[in-house]
């Protein structure tokens, strides 16, 4: 295998697999504490695209667009929690997966014949689009920013979840959520912190993924999640670091399977994908890096 | 007087199980009341019902005379009431000194937070050598110590302890009911659920004796101690 080309399919792979894990780690960060696996998570991301398109449609800057994509994103996680899962308090795990299956059907209704079955393109400035050359490999300035944007999403967060009182309450509920109850912590403002942070992440998800597709669409939301899902399974659902590393994993396997297998066999990338998720599972059944947590009925 | 924790006809059901059957106690400042009996009695669900984790269904729960019957947990927790619950329920993934940070944020203000911490590891000196270690790889006695810490890290009138000396070599038991003496001396109450029958009668002012829910002997703990329902379950 050529070196370079390796390379700009790592630069690839590092720039999907983020976006995987910032939407795992969103899925992640909700399942860890309530239990409820967002299938909705899609949209809250389709949300932030919009708002990015609509923003560049009313010729703002794009750091404004960025801001209005990402706080749409926001918004939408933290309405879902207070209008549909805060009233399913105490329902059963099945309802919150049915509840959300629903809400992800309604929106996409909603998009479908509010806004446009039909792709929106967006066009960015030629820088963005562009490519630059180091030592003779030819890399794309999205995926590099990408990538910075993921990492640097991912120090802030780690930061917040161990340096400020509501990430430590988000990393014990995940644990033990009566326990925190019990040192008085507030239940409802721990959930809804989880919900805005799964919002904040899938809204610089939508942003990276909306620059590289250069359009939005009523499912742009539906496959990244499905793969982010199928991420947090293999890192070991409830796992937030697990849920990170899940998702570079899936996104290498997906990239690499896709550039170094015969052409033959491209039609067979999400069964590859799969299969070797299912391999993986096979040997590490609880996840790559499983969760500490105490259930208790 | 008025007791600081008075129960009134507590009935607990989970589901069809009806776990308690017409529980009264009460706990006096400064006092150490034990609630005891076999597994499986009614002790814990009693405590956690107190704590305001489940929903009783009939019969009264008051703190300072006013009813907590429907309060939520955290809102129980900040009227000064800490918990230390059975099988201590420590944050294993967080370090020592974010588990007592966590619970300190009750002040809402970091610098109190941890000018308490500080003095509990003071008291309990095995955590200020771990704290930074996480929780999971404490032993038994240390997690039990620092689960007790934390039920502290809020400057609680009302402790809720059960079976804090579940599991702990005999010298750590002592310890730990060394401790409870320490902290009735300070005023703090104590409702304890223990299984160390003896230890428990000898550090409380008053017990209850739960049998399948229902209440077998209630009364002053030395009487108690004497009692046919202790002599005949736990002291011969």
């Amino acid at each position: 295998m050529p070196l370079d080309l390796f390379i700009q399919q790592l630069v690839n792979a590092l720039s999907l697999g983020g976006i995987y894990a910032l939407l795992a780690l969103g899925l992640a960060v909700v399942f860890s504490i309530i239990r409820l696996i967002n299938f909705a998570h899609g949209e809250i991301m389709t949300v932030g695209g919009y708002g990015v398109f609509f923003s560049l449609l009313l010729g703002w800057p794009i750091p404004a667009a960025i801001i209005v994509g990402v706080s749409m994103s926001i918004i939408a996680a933290v309405a879902m929690e207070r209008l549909a899962f805060r009233a399913m308090k105490g329902a059963s795990v099945v309802s919150l997966l049915i509840t959300s299956f629903a809400i992800s059907e309604i929106l996409k209704v909603l998009f479908q014949n509010g806004i446009s079955a039909r792709p929106k393109p967006i066009a960015l400035p030629s820088e963005l689009s562009g490519s630059y050359e180091v030592g003779g490999i030819v890399i794309g300035v999205i995926p590099t920013l990408s990538i910075a944007i993921t990492l640097i999403s991912l120090t802030v967060l780690t930061a917040f979840l161990r340096r400020t009182t509501t990430g430590l309450a988000m990393r014990a509920a995940a644990e033990d959520f009566d326990m925190v109850r019990l040192l008085g912590v507030r239940a409802g403002g721990v959930v809804a912190a989880a919900f805005a942070l799964s919002g904040l992440l899938a809204g610089i998800a939508a942003v990276i993924w909306t620059a590289q597709r250069g359009s939005v669409d009523p499912l742009m939301g539906f496959f990244p999640v499905l793969k982010a899902f199928i991420a947090t399974v293999l890192g070991g659902l409830g796992s937030l670091s697990g849920a990170v590393l899940g998702g570079f994993v899936v996104g290498a396997i997906e990239v690499f399977s896709q550039a170094f297998l015969p052409e033959s066999l491209s039609p067979y990338r999400d069964a590859i994908v799969l299969g070797s998720v299912i391999l993986i599972l096979l040997v590490r059944p609880e996840g790559l890096i499983p969760p500490a947590r105490v259930d208790r009925s | 007087m008025t007791a600081l924790l008075e129960v009134e006809g507590l009935e607990v059901h989970y589901g069809p199980v009806h776990a308690v059957k017409g529980v009264d106690l009460a706990v006096q400042e400064g006092t150490v009341t034990a609630l005891l009996g076999a597994n499986g009695a009614g002790k814990t669900t009693t405590l956690m019902a107190v704590a305001g984790l489940r929903k009783i269904s009939a019969g009264d729960i008051r703190l300072d005379g006013r009813s907590l019957v429907g309060t939520s947990s955290e809102s129980i927790i900040r009227q000064g009431v800490g918990v230390s619950p059975e099988g201590r329920r420590v944050f294993t993934a967080l370090t020592v000194a974010e588990n007592l940070r966590l619970a300190g944020a009750i002040h809402g203000d970091a610098a109190i937070s941890s000018s308490i911490a500080e003095t509990l590891m003071e008291r309990f000196p095995i955590l200020g050598t771990r704290r930074h270690q996480r929780a999971g790889l404490l032993s038994g006695g240390e997690q039990q110590m620092l689960a007790l810490a934390r039920a502290l890290m809020g400057k609680p009138r009302l402790l809720l302890l059960d079976e804090p000396s579940l599991g702990l070599a005999p010298q750590m038991v002592d310890r730990v009911f060394d401790l409870i003496a320490e902290l009735r001396e300070e005023g703090i109450a104590v409702l304890l659920v223990e299984q160390n029958v003896p230890l428990s009668l000898e550090i409380a002012q008053e017990a209850v004796i739960l049998a399948n829910g229902r209440m077998a002997a209630r009364g002053d703990s030395e009487k108690v101690a004497q009692s046919d329902v202790i002599h005949a379950a736990y002291l011969t």
